[in-house]
């Protein structure tokens, strides 16, 4: 091996993690080699160093002394949802379409699967809202009955329901989208009166002739085409769920809002954008710069209006304990 | 019945025996990743909420409990560091913000220490400026002390690509700090 291909090990040999077999090439080159020695002698430093700087700034980091406390109230809090109805509902008094403005728009992402119920407590108004008290509505009780699905759970890889979004309640059957800590998204179909999810299921795959059709849309754009224009190129396209708070103008009533639609991504140097096509209008319903992982989303400057947009993963991706540990495998 | 029986089957005591054996392990891991006090307290408290919330998804027999800590820690990090703006990392302005930083620790440089204060300072630079990528393979490593398959473990990788991420992370550190030193030699 050349000079090249044994410094790439260099690293990986100051930690002890190479074969062997690797072990005793790289002896042998450094033995008549000494730019790879003083190369490695430089990375002995650089790791003393980079252990110690790590070590020093942990050494100031200490957790808060009422991190328990916090953590316990928050788990509580968590487990009692019912008395936040309650809070919001007495709201609805003092003014309830900004309340649901500062919930969709402010809250992290745990809390949008309670913000989203909450909303549409406060949208059914007190009606609804105050015989909740007895007995969750039906919009609460069905993103409850997905969120702590074990089936739902395991769709999404395990680990923490990140988001859940009700898309319909017909009779004493739901359809509730939920979206997990590893980007993936399913929808659960969930019957009211047996509490159970009786079928879970993935995002729907946009066909061929779809995506042809919403690339072709985005492309006839003028805000697409100006991007284009300066060098963009169109990337992978994929299905979409967007979900929506706005204020009806007539009666100035809070309504929500949801469909499907077509994601287009495109790209230009570092930056890169969404095109959200809407199909069935044929026309582009939003450009936004995207940032990696982060939540998509649009709104209206005055605060009449919240679009929030879940991208389809390319999950089930399954994650579990293994013999080797934590293994992952695409399903 | 053991401590971690008992957290999995719902015992809020043995759960908070658990929080306070690795609370530290969790924010300092946190907080090497985000490099704000705040922003650790907040993955603090959101990884616990997960390891309560899925408590009946980890098989002790398969694999340890650091590991599932670490891989849930690291991927609340970067889901939020994604969420925000790239932070160019400022000493003056976080020391401004009132946070303990990094610098205010470099006084604890043991005597025998392998570099003086402006390197120190220069390496927590460095170390901000690393990708979501590079990062906590070196945290996870140099801090944590985690084998290499360890690490593929928690972040889900394969072994190479480990072996990878650490040595070019170690490699652009050598560089940017000589390059730092340079110019403050020059």
């Amino acid at each position: 091996m050349n000079c090249k291909g044994i410094s790439k090990l260099f690293t990986a040999y100051l930690d002890g993690e190479v074969t062997a077999d690797e072990r005793e090439q790289i002896q042998a080159h450094l033995s008549a080699c000494p730019r790879c020695r003083e190369e490695l002698e430089a990375l002995i430093t650089t790791r003393s160093q980079l252990r110690q700087a790590l070590k020093v700034t942990a050494a100031g980091a200490t957790p808060s002394p009422q991190a328990w406390v916090g953590l316990r109230q928050r788990l509580e809090a968590e487990q009692q949802p019912r008395v936040t109805i309650w809070g919001l509902a007495k709201s609805k008094m003092k003014g309830g379409t900004n309340m649901i403005r500062e919930l969709v728009s402010r809250q992290p992402v745990w809390k949008t699967a309670v913000a989203s119920v909450l909303a549409l407590a406060l949208i059914a108004g007190l009606a609804i809202a105050i015989p909740s008290l007895t007995g969750q509505s039906p919009e609460a009780l069905a993103a409850d009955i997905a969120q702590n699905s074990p089936q739902v759970k395991a769709a999404l890889g395990d680990g923490e329901v990140q988001a859940v979004k009700v898309i319909k309640i017909v009779d004493d059957k739901g359809t509730v989208m939920c979206k997990g800590e590893f980007g993936i998204i399913i929808t659960a179909e969930v019957d009211l009166e047996t509490k159970e999810v009786t079928e879970v299921v993935p995002m729907p795959e946009l066909t061929e002739a779809e995506k042809e059709e919403a690339i072709q849309i985005a492309k006839a754009d003028p805000r697409v085409r100006e991007l284009l224009d300066q060098g963009a190129s169109i990337g992978k396209v994929s299905p979409m769920y967007f979900f929506g708070v706005r204020v009806n103008e007539e009666t100035g009533e809070t309504e929500e809002f949801s469909g499907t639609l077509a994601r287009v991504a495109i790209e230009l140097g570092e930056k890169s954008w969404a095109a959200n096509v809407n199909l069935t209008e044929g026309k582009v319903q939003a450009l936004i710069e995207t940032t990696p992982g982060a939540m998509e989303s649009s709104s209206d400057p005055e605060g009449k209006w919240k679009i929030e947009y879940f991208e389809g993963g390319e999950g089930p991706i399954e994650l579990h304990i293994g013999d080797g540990g934590i293994e992952k495998g695409t399903k | 019945m053991e401590l971690t029986e008992k957290w999995q089957s719902g015992d809020m005591s043995a759960f908070e025996a658990l929080f306070q054996q690795y609370q530290g392990l969790v924010f300092k891991t946190a907080y090497l990743m985000t490099s704000d006090k705040e922003e650790a307290s907040d993955v603090l408290q959101e990884v616990f909420v997960t390891v309560w919330k899925s408590r009946h998804t980890f098989n002790p027999n398969k694999g340890k409990l650091t590991t599932w800590l670490h891989r849930i820690t690291i991927n609340h990090c970067v889901s939020r560091g994604r969420k925000k703006q790239p932070a160019s990392f400022s000493l003056e302005g976080a020391r401004d913000d009132g946070f303990d930083l990094p610098e205010t620790r470099s006084s604890e440089l043991p005597e025998e220490s392998l570099m003086s204060k402006l390197e120190y300072e220069g390496l927590v630079r460095t170390i901000d400026s690393l990708d979501g990528k590079h990062r906590p393979a070196i945290i996870l490593r140099y801090f944590d002390d985690l084998s290499y398959d360890e690490i593929a473990q928690v972040l889900g990788i394969p072994l190479g690509t480990v072996k990878s991420r650490i040595n070019q992370a170690v490699r652009s550190l050598r560089v940017q700090l000589g390059a730092q030193q340079g110019e403050a030699s020059s």
